[in-house]
C-alpha cells in the first residue's frame, strides 16, 4: 500500500489518517475508489473495480514483517 | 462524604445482589423488570460484585464450557434496509459497495478456517431484507456441503422470513437461525424505519416454531436508555432464544450513528452481567464491537456471564486473532465445546 491515495479516507496524499484498529483498507491506494472488501474469519481481501487490484491480509502481514530493505 | 453515606448504598447493593442470587440459584426463576432495574442502578463500584454474581449464575445454569463460532458475510452491502448502525445499507453515503453472493469455494474455505479454530458453529450472514427464492436455494444447498466438509453446525442469518422459508431452512438442516431484535421495541423506530420491530419478532417466532435454534441478539450503545435495555431484556425473555449475541456499537463511517461513542468498558461489563442475570440459561456470545469497547477488559467479560465467542473477523470489520481468544480461554481454564439452550 504505497499509492497516492489514502486507503482509509480515499483522498490523495492525505497523510493525516492513522490506520483504524480492526479495519481492512476501504479505498484503493491507486485511484481512491471505494474497495469491494471480503472479510473472512481469519483474513480479508480487497478488490478495486476500477484498477482491478487485489490485495489480501496475508500480503499486508508480510509487508509489515518484511519492510523494504529489511 | 460521610461514613453513613458510603455504607448505606453498599448495604442496599448487597441486598439487591443477594435477592438476585436467591432468585436465580436457589429458586431458579427468571428476574423480573423491577429486579433488573434495581441491579442496573447499582453504582460503578458494585460492578465487580455484579459480574461475580453473573459468573456464578452462568456456571450454575450453563457450566464452564465456551462455544466458539465463526461468521461470514456471504452477501455484503447493498442492503435496502436503513438500520442506522449498519455500514451495509445502500441508503447511506460512504457505506460498503455491494458484492455478489460468494462462490461455494469461498464459503467452504471460510468454514474450514472456522473449524480450524476449534469452533462448533459457522454462520452465513446476508445483508438483505429477506431471502428471494434463488438466495434461499443457494443457502439450502450450502448447508450439507459445509457440514460434510467441516462437521460444523450451520447457522444462517438472512433477514425476515416467511413461514414457508423458515420451514424450508429447518428442513434443509439449518441448525440455528440468527435474527436480532437489536434493541427494545419502543426504541426501534429511532434505529430503523424500513421494517418494524414486530416483523423481526415475528421471524423469531417462526424460527422457533419450525424447530431451529433461535439466535437473537442485541446491539448496545445506540443511544438507548437503561429503561430501553431493561425492556429489551424482558422481550428477549419472552422469546426464549437459545443464543443471544451481544454486540457493542462500533460507529461506522457514513452511517447515522457514526457520531456516537463506544460504550465505556465498565458499562459494557455491567450489561454483560445484566444480560446473564436476565437470561441465565442462554448462550451469551461476545460479538461485534467487543475489541474497541472492552479493550483490555476482554477476559473480564468471560467472568461476567459470557459463555460463547465469535472468533476471528466479523462481517465487515476485523476482530482480534483467534489465537488471542484461544489463549484467553486456556488461561481462564474454560473448556471449548458445543452448547445448547438449557432454560
Amino acid at each position: 500500500m504505497s499509492g497516492a491515495f489514502c486507503p482509509w479516507c480515499g483522498t490523495r496524499d492525505c497523510g493525516d489518517c492513522r490506520r483504524p484498529a480492526y479495519e481492512a483498507p476501504r479505498h484503493c491506494d491507486g485511484c481512491g475508489r471505494r474497495l469491494r472488501v471480503t472479510v473472512h474469519p481469519t483474513g480479508w481481501e480487497t478488490r478495486c473495480r476500477r484498477c482491478g487490484t487485489v490485495s489480501t491480509s496475508a500480503e499486508a502481514r508480510e509487508a509489515v514483517r518484511l519492510p523494504e530493505g529489511g | 462524604m460521610t461514613a453513613a453515606a458510603t455504607t448505606r448504598p453498599t448495604g442496599e447493593a448487597r441486598s439487591r445482589l443477594r435477592a438476585a442470587e436467591v432468585a436465580l440459584i436457589d429458586e431458579r426463576r427468571l428476574l423480573e423488570a423491577d429486579e433488573l432495574r434495581a441491579l442496573a442502578a447499582l453504582d460503578d463500584e458494585q460492578v465487580p460484585a455484579l459480574t461475580a454474581l453473573a459468573h456464578a449464575v452462568r456456571l450454575e445454569w450453563c457450566g464452564p464450557t465456551v462455544e466458539i463460532e465463526g461468521i461470514l458475510s456471504v452477501k455484503t452491502g447493498g442492503c435496502p434496509e436503513d438500520c442506522h448502525f449498519c455500514s451495509q445499507s445502500a441508503r447511506f453515503s460512504e457505506t460498503l459497495p455491494a458484492a455478489p453472493f460468494l462462490d461455494v469455494d469461498e464459503v467452504l474455505a471460510a468454514a474450514r478456517e472456522t473449524a480450524d479454530t476449534g469452533a462448533s458453529e459457522f454462520c452465513m450472514v446476508l445483508a438483505i431484507r429477506g431471502p428471494d427464492e434463488r438466495t434461499l436455494q443457494r443457502l439450502i444447498s450450502l448447508v450439507p456441503l459445509i457440514e460434510a466438509e467441516t462437521g460444523l453446525n450451520v447457522a444462517v442469518s438472512a433477514g425476515i422470513l416467511t413461514d414457508d422459508q423458515a420451514g424450508r431452512l429447518a428442513d434443509g438442516g439449518v441448525h440455528r437461525y440468527n435474527h436480532n431484535l437489536e434493541t427494545a421495541r419502543s426504541f426501534f423506530p429511532q434505529i430503523a424505519t424500513t421494517h418494524t420491530w414486530d416483523e423481526r419478532y415475528e421471524t423469531c417466532l417462526l424460527v422457533r416454531r419450525h424447530g431451529m435454534e433461535l439466535c437473537c441478539g442485541a446491539l448496545l450503545g445506540m443511544g438507548e436508555t437503561v429503561e430501553h435495555r431493561v425492556e429489551l431484556l424482558g422481550q428477549l425473555q419472552s422469546l426464549d432464544p437459545t443464543e443471544v449475541p451481544l454486540n457493542f456499537l462500533n460507529p461506522r463511517p457514513g452511517t447515522p450513528l457514526q457520531i456516537r461513542r463506544p460504550l465505556r468498558p465498565l458499562e459494557a461489563l455491567r450489561w454483560i452481567a445484566l444480560f446473564r442475570l436476565a437470561l441465565p440459561g442462554v448462550i451469551l456470545r461476545y460479538a461485534g464491537g467487543r475489541e474497541i469497547t472492552l479493550r483490555e477488559f476482554q477476559a473480564m467479560g468471560m467472568t461476567a456471564g459470557i459463555n460463547a465467542l465469535i472468533v476471528g473477523n466479523y462481517l465487515t470489520t476485523l476482530g482480534r486473532s483467534p489465537d488471542e481468544d484461544l489463549r484467553m480461554l486456556d488461561d481462564l481454564q474454560m473448556p471449548i465445546g458445543a452448547l445448547s439452550g438449557v432454560i
